[in-house]
């Protein structure tokens, strides 16, 4: 089963606002109240760009999944719904490839 | 010399110390007020990297191209220093493992050529860098041109007019060059116009590294020395010591090296601490700092900034304060202000000791190392050598016989000037006071 059966653009958002909190973004702030057009960085979430990448790969566990670097290389993103977008598109077939099977 | 004999292999793969650590690493923290509201976060580093810092794999396979480059001069030796055995009337064994027998002169290689790879296959055109005392600088620069990337370093001024070798070995390898604070960025123009501002502040040159780095289309900051990634990939060095160790029959009860950030210190040491981390016995592992810069032996565990730029994450660790200006002193790959979360997590939970020895002592050991063994040190290796020596002395005093291993990190043929200073007696040693400390930890950002 590979994941594009298992996750919708609503469940691949459920996923990035689960992994952006893990790692400390929100400050607390309980999921359902992240929208799309909150700021990720310091003026938002407070997720810093090495964190960022952390959740990628959190991502990349989940879904058994592994971005190619080079589509992610000097990516950047403003908002939370950037980053689900962004995401979305790389896992739909281009920039990067199935590992095995992911948590989700 | 006496070369270990050669039947160590290039290890397979990397040691990754993280799943072994009994203990949760504290997570970094985004600064409070960085950034303008609404800037977009730029992925800079790959994640390759990435997966490697936070791995759950025990071992990361070293890609077969920077295998190929390692073994242009890997596995290095393993010298078990009889002369200095015997000049110190010691029953202790003392075995040095030499990792300057390439062009970078240093252990720095290790994970410049590392990087160079992932941030090639990430598509990177170009890497920027800081670097202090120049071996970092030198790395990067050899691994750039052997990926057909460019290059450009920002060295801290005073080791930029003290080691003008370095800049030429550096431009040698294609990289550009320029003193720290330099003119290119707005930091540095900001910080040249500062009239409180010395030349010799490693965080002033990661932070041009880094404004260059974001403001140029494929280029990023390549940094080599705290990150665990570096530690990862120099491990590399911790791995053929061990190995070359148990050809001998031997394991060591004592393992040194010199603190910068932690890439030399963790490289060496972490192969050694499984056992340890594990509940069980293990040798002491034991960092040597410089009394100029004692960010372990008289620095807090707090978070900190890792830079100048204020928009980088917040790390836990030990550290003397971003805003610590290191006094000049002759150990430049020393001076940073702080040490790796990792080092400094170990330290804090026991599993590993810290020393500090102030430079004319260590110049003092270098000198006599060197005529009995035949290799100069880096002033920053230096302290390990004395380390060992101490160590040595202290077995002497407690009727021990342990295996001493110490990473000799680096040669010092680019720190001659260095070495005329202590020849000419115009050498002192330098330590901080408290007072200048506790000054500079006032400026630690709240979280």
């Amino acid at each position: 089963m590979s994941y594009r059966s298992v996750v919708d653009t609503h469940e691949m958002r459920h996923l990035v606002i689960q992994a952006l909190i893990e790692h400390g973004g929100g400050g607390g702030e309980p999921a359902e109240r992240i929208t799309d057009e909150m700021f990720i960085g310091a003026s938002g979430l407070g997720i810093s760009s090495l964190a960022l990448l952390q959740v990628l790969v959190r991502l990349e566990e989940q879904l058994g999944f592994t971005f190619e670097d080079a589509a992610v290389a000097n990516a950047s993103f403003a908002t939370v719904g950037e980053l689900v977008g962004f995401v979305s598109k790389l896992a739909r077939g281009s920039g990067g490839s199935h590992t095995s099977e992911g948590s989700a | 010399m006496n070369p270990s004999p050669g039947n160590t292999k290039l290890p397979v793969g990397w040691y990754n110390i993280i799943p072994d650590l009994p203990f949760e690493l504290p997570p970094d923290v985004q600064p409070s007020g960085a950034g303008p509201s609404g800037q977009p976060l730029k992925l800079q580093l790959p994640l390759a990297l990435v997966r490697q810092s936070v791995g759950t794999e025990h071992s990361i396979p070293i890609p077969p191209k920077v295998a190929d480059l390692y073994r242009l001069w890997r596995p290095t030796p393993l010298v078990r220093a009889e002369r200095l055995e015997r000049a110190l009337g010691t029953n202790a064994r003392i075995y040095y493992k030499y990792e300057g027998g390439n062009v970078s002169g240093s252990h720095k290689l290790a994970t410049a050529l590392a990087q160079a790879h992932y941030y090639q296959a990430a598509g990177a055109r170009r890497l920027t860098t800081g670097t202090g005392a120049g071996q970092w600088g030198t790395a990067l620069a050899v691994a750039c041109q052997a990926y057909g990337l460019a290059c450009k370093v920002y060295m801290v001024g005073s080791s930029f007019a003290q080691k003008p070798q370095r800049q030429t070995i550096m431009r040698l390898y294609g990289a550009e060059v320029v003193a720290s604070p330099s003119p290119d960025t707005q930091a540095g123009a900001r910080l040249r116009n500062d009239s409180k501002i010395d030349s010799g502040n490693m965080a002033f040159a990661v932070t041009e590294a880094l404004e260059d780095a974001l403001g140029n289309a494929g280029s990023s900051l390549s940094v080599g020395s705290g990150e665990a990634y570096s530690i990862l990939h120099s491990t590399v060095i911790g791995l053929e010591a061990r190995d070359q160790l148990a050809e001998l029959g031997l394991a060591p009860d004592i393992v040194l090296a010199s603190l910068g950030a932690g890439s030399n210190f963790g490289g060496i040491a972490f192969p050694f601490m499984k056992e340890r981390l594990s509940g069980g016995r293990g040798p002491r592992c034991i960092s040597v700092e410089s009394s100029a810069c004692p960010k372990l032996t008289q620095g807090v565990y707090r978070y900190d900034r890792t830079d100048g730029s204020g928009v980088t994450a917040l790390q836990k660790m030990y550290t003397l304060g971003h805003t610590f200006r290191t006094p000049n002193m002759h150990a430049g790959g020393l001076r940073y202000h702080a040490c790796s979360k990792i080092v400094s997590a170990l330290y804090h939970n026991g599993f590993t000791e810290a020393v500090a020895y102030p430079q004319v002592d260590v110049f003092q050991s270098a000198v006599r190392f060197s005529q009995l063994e035949g290799i100069l040190p880096a002033p920053e290796s230096a302290h390990a050598v004395h380390g060992a020596i101490q160590e040595a002395r202290r077995a002497e005093r407690e009727g021990t016989q342990p295996v001493i291993l110490f990473c000799l990190s680096g040669h010092g043929l680019f720190d001659l000037t260095s070495y005329a200073e202590y020849l000419e007696g115009r050498m002192e040693n330098v330590t901080v006071g408290a007072d200048v400390i506790a000054t500079s930890l006032q400026h630690l950002p709240t979280v």
